[in-house]
């Protein structure tokens, strides 16, 4: 069955009617695709569902229940879109309906223009809601679904005479007949005669992702969850945010064609696992910048003058200055490995932790008689802070 | 007492290419020849080396005759070179000690040899050291000059301010050579204590001014009454003072910690932008294997690697935040530094609020200044009382040496002296067939003024009794008596041998040389016999002697040269 599956989204993504998305995609665009997607993995990991996305293979993004063995698959457009709603037209194609509520002068006004000739409604195959539409109706292995995502709500009046923009989400099936009557007859190019469309299969759904700084809304997702989650890792959402979108960033981006579904995963998919070995890997990573904070409120508690203190924070910005920029001095280096050999034998106490300072730098000075006490107190410290952080 | 000894004299004329070499027995010698044989001038040129030119010419005598005279003083032998006016010393051994063209470089080296410090006044009174002519005055009887009442020995005495008197009392020891060296130290501690007592009446007269200049008050003004103010001056000060040390101390390093801070942050900024690049071109790649752009270490499992490189972003982003929150918590402190540094100034201002502090009319202020101009008085007075002490040191100085002075120039030993003269005169005069006289008055300056034939021999009784004193008790010196043809004298053949008789046998223990025209019956230990006339020196010894001489003459124009070369 999997198998089938996968064969029917490898030849679907291979079907460039099927495959190509609609709406044009600017960096923008992108970002928002991307920072969405992280927002659905931690949604989806949250709930403990298993999933594998495919970027840029069926439609926008296409989320499949399982990396393995998959039943179900969600093919989604994400789009931006920067001011207002999205109109009927854009979301269609289509020219819009007849509307029976306006007034006895406004249909005068009008019939006094020259009328456009309305749209075919076969047109609606070139529109986002057409393209998903086509890509669902194709895949026939899987139970199936489309979503229109975006920031902006949809323009369009609801059977019960609410606005569909004012809902999160609402199914085609839930638009006024008007729209349904030109959804029906338009999409039933991609059903056989004796099929009908099924319009509860498409979605559009509104997200709060702000268009303009996606970054701090994903950033805010990914620390409440870690906060629940691996609370002592929290701060470290931003790397681990920088982290994702670094690792995602490319699946998106290739352009090379598979020869199957394995490459085709490989090269466009992120599943439920990687996505776990990636919350390890930061759990892996101790947090530097709590353990500084605690030692230097411990160490000022403790009598250290805050220029000392201060001389310990230049220091580490100095350590990782160089971390970043591969450029460590050699005499720093064996200050560094002179501390890690001091700090194998002497880990750091939890108690008050001046004497050990003044005991570590007693040890140091006979090594290092020239470089000053307190660029050795703050190397010390560096090294410390990290080796206890290690071992939180 | 000083015993100075003829041992050789050598006479080379490179003229006449002869010479002659005479030596002399410490005690009795006698220089027997007829007339023009070169008695005299064998007598005179042993003077004129030693720079004592007796009167009377030498006849015939070459003039730039060489003479090479060997002395000795308490046994240290010495040799004295010789000719046209040039002399030079030499030691035992004929080492240059010294070569001179002048009288005085001559004379202090002579009597530097002979210990002669007898000092003499010129025709102006200024003081001069006595010559050689003065050292053998009383001890050479000169056939032309000696032998009549006047001191005819040498020539140019005259340049002397009476000197006679001083040189008899020099060495009979009336006024001995210790009297001459105490009179000279005495001379040169005056000399200092004029100087101190210059110094000592300026640094009055300065004291005086000083006074006058700085009102010091009448009631003598102690810091007692302002102890109080004095210990919190003091405390003040020194709280002040360390203070301000440490706001320095602290303030150098808060800027420094200012300037690493903003270092610091402006490298981990451009540390970041790079990362920024990284990051954006991570992003873009397609590989399935991350190649690190800092280290082109390739990792086949991406996240990690990217994961740590993002937290280590992070970190840095954070501890550039933290960076400027400190440098904003340094730079308020390090404005409170300055401010505090600044308001020291009116501390300080506290400090004049003290010295203006007042108690009975008196500013404390001006006590401070007041025991400024006393501790300056106080110097001056610490100054008077040093030089005092000095110049009171001095004084007794002298004062003992005047009193040693005193002691040596005692008229008991000037009464003993004299006593003995007298004696010693009367003997004389008796032992040379001459009437007695009355010696109760005579001085040493007393010569006699015989005429006749009795005239040498009261002249012989005359030496005969100073030369008893010279070599008696209160003598410093031993001095051989020359006396040069007694036969000269006019003698008959009665008093002759008499006077060549108390020549042999009645002087005092000392070396002789008597020059006789007969030979004498007396026993004398050397005998110098002369027989040719006009022909002291001889062709024989001239090779040997102008061999001996050559050399000492050419190392004396040498240093001779050497002199003029430096003086020019």
């Amino acid at each position: 069955m999997s198998v089938d599956a996968f064969n029917e989204i490898f030849e679907i993504s291979s079907d460039n009617d099927l495959s190509e998305v609609g709406g044009g995609h600017g960096q923008k665009g992108i970002e928002f695709q991307k920072y969405w997607a992280i927002i659905s993995m931690i949604d989806l990991y949250a709930e403990g569902e298993d999933f594998l996305i495919l970027f840029e293979t069926l439609q926008d993004i296409a989320i499949l229940n399982s990396s393995d063995a998959p039943t179900e698959v969600c093919v989604y457009q994400v789009k931006k879109k920067d001011r207002g709603e999205w109109t009927w037209n854009r979301l269609t194609s289509l020219t819009e309906p007849e509307d029976v509520t306006k007034s006895a002068k406004k249909q005068k006004d009008d019939s006094k223009k020259v009328p456009k000739p309305p749209k075919s409604v076969f047109e609606i195959k070139n529109s986002p809601i057409g393209k998903l539409y086509a890509t669902i109706c194709a895949i026939k292995s899987l139970k199936r679904s489309g979503k229109f995502i975006s920031n902006a709500g949809v323009g369009l009046s609801l059977a019960d005479g609410s606005e569909a923009a004012t809902f999160t989400s609402c199914q085609l099936s839930d638009l006024e007949s008007k729209y349904l009557d030109l959804l029906n007859k338009g999409l039933q190019q991609f059903h056989p005669s004796d099929e009908t469309p099924n319009l509860s299969d498409i979605t559009i759904e509104k997200v709060s992702i702000p268009v303009d700084d996606p970054q701090t809304y994903t950033l805010g997702k990914i620390t409440k969850y870690l906060i629940n989650q691996s609370p002592r890792h929290a701060s470290q959402a931003q790397s681990f945010l920088s982290a994702l979108l670094t690792t995602i960033s490319p699946l998106g981006a290739k352009t090379d064609k598979c020869i199957s579904f394995d490459e085709l995963r490989k090269q466009r998919g992120y599943n439920k696992l990687q996505f776990a070995s990636a919350l390890s890997n930061l759990e892996a990573l101790p947090d530097f910048l709590d353990v500084l904070k605690i030692w230097r409120d411990k160490l000022g508690s403790e009598g250290m003058d805050y220029m000392a203190l201060t001389n310990i924070t230049i220091e580490a910005t100095k350590f990782y200055t160089h971390q970043l920029t591969g450029n460590f001095g050699s005499a720093e280096a064996d200050i560094i490995n002179q501390c890690e050999d001091f700090l194998k034998v002497t880990p750091p106490p939890s108690g008050s932790l001046m004497p050990f300072f003044e005991n570590a730098y007693i040890n140091l000075s006979t090594k290092f008689p020239k470089i000053s006490k307190g660029k050795l107190q703050a190397i010390f410290a560096l090294k410390a802070i990290e080796h206890a952080a290690s071992r939180i | 007492m000083r015993n100075f000894l003829f041992e050789n004299l050598c006479l080379i004329s490179q003229r006449d290419k002869k010479a002659r070499m005479i030596t002399f027995h410490p005690k009795k010698n006698l220089i027997v020849g007829r007339n023009h044989t070169g008695k005299s001038s064998i007598i005179k040129t042993i003077f004129l080396t030693l720079g004592a030119n007796p009167k009377g010419k030498l006849e015939k005598w070459d003039q730039t005759t060489v003479t090479y005279l060997t002395i000795s003083v308490d046994k240290t032998t010495y040799k004295v070179l010789y000719k046209d006016g040039l002399r030079a010393l030499f030691d035992s051994s004929d080492k240059l000690i010294m070569a001179s063209s002048t009288r005085t470089e001559w004379v202090a080296a002579i009597n530097n040899v002979l210990g002669f410090n007898l000092i003499l006044t010129d025709k102006n009174s200024e003081p001069l050291h006595a010559d050689t002519r003065a050292f053998f005055l009383p001890f050479y009887i000169n056939q032309d000059g000696s032998w009549q009442s006047s001191w005819d020995t040498f020539t140019s005495l005259l340049q002397y301010n009476s000197p006679v008197q001083s040189i008899l009392d020099y060495f009979s020891g009336i006024k001995p050579p210790q009297y001459y060296f105490l009179n000279s130290q005495r001379q040169i501690e005056q000399k200092k204590l004029s100087d101190l007592n210059k110094e000592f009446s300026f640094l009055n007269k300065a004291k005086e001014r000083f006074s006058r200049s700085v009102s010091l008050n009448e009631v003598k003004i102690t810091a007692l009454n302002f102890t109080e103010e004095i210990q919190q001056l003091s405390e003040e000060v020194a709280e002040l003072n360390a203070k301000q040390e440490h706001l320095r101390e602290k303030f150098v390093r808060e800027n420094e910690i200012i300037e690493n801070i903003e270092l610091q942050i402006n490298l981990a900024k451009d540390a970041l932008k790079s990362y920024e690049k990284d990051i954006a071109y991570l992003e873009n790649n397609t590989s399935s294997d991350l190649v690190c752009p800092v280290c082109n270490t390739v990792h086949q499992d991406n996240f990690l690697p990217t994961l740590t490189y993002a937290e280590d972003a992070r970190v840095l982003q954070q501890l550039i935040i933290q960076l400027s929150e400190d440098r904003i918590k340094v730079k308020g402190s390090h404005g409170d530094t300055e401010r505090e540094l600044n308001s020291l100034r009116s501390n300080y201002s506290r400090v004049s609020e003290i010295l203006q502090a007042r108690r009975d009319g008196v500013r404390f202020e001006d006590v401070v200044k007041s025991l400024g101009a006393e501790t300056a008085f106080e110097a001056f007075i610490s100054e008077e009382k040093v030089l005092g002490d000095e110049i009171r040191m001095l004084e007794q100085s002298v004062t003992e040496l005047e009193e040693r002075l005193k002691k040596l120039t005692d008229k008991k030993i000037s009464s003993e002296v004299l006593k003995t003269y007298r004696t010693a005169y009367a003997v004389a005069l008796n032992k040379l067939d001459l009437p007695a006289i009355k010696t109760s008055t005579l001085k040493l300056g007393s010569r006699p003024a015989l005429s006749g034939s009795g005239g040498p021999r009261s002249i012989l009784a005359y030496y005969s009794a100073l030369w008893s004193v010279c070599f008696g008790k209160y003598g410093s010196f031993k001095i051989p008596i020359v006396i040069d043809s007694p036969n000269q004298q006019g003698q008959d053949h009665i008093n002759l041998p008499k006077v060549l008789s108390y020549v042999a046998n009645d002087l005092p223990d000392t070396q002789i040389i008597l020059s006789s025209e007969v030979d004498i019956a007396e026993k004398f230990d050397k005998e110098i016999r002369l027989s040719e006339q006009y022909s002291v020196l001889q062709e024989g010894p001239f090779e040997l002697l102008n061999v001996i001489v050559e050399p000492l003459l050419k190392e004396m124009y040498k240093e001779l040269d050497t002199k003029a070369t430096e003086a020019s």
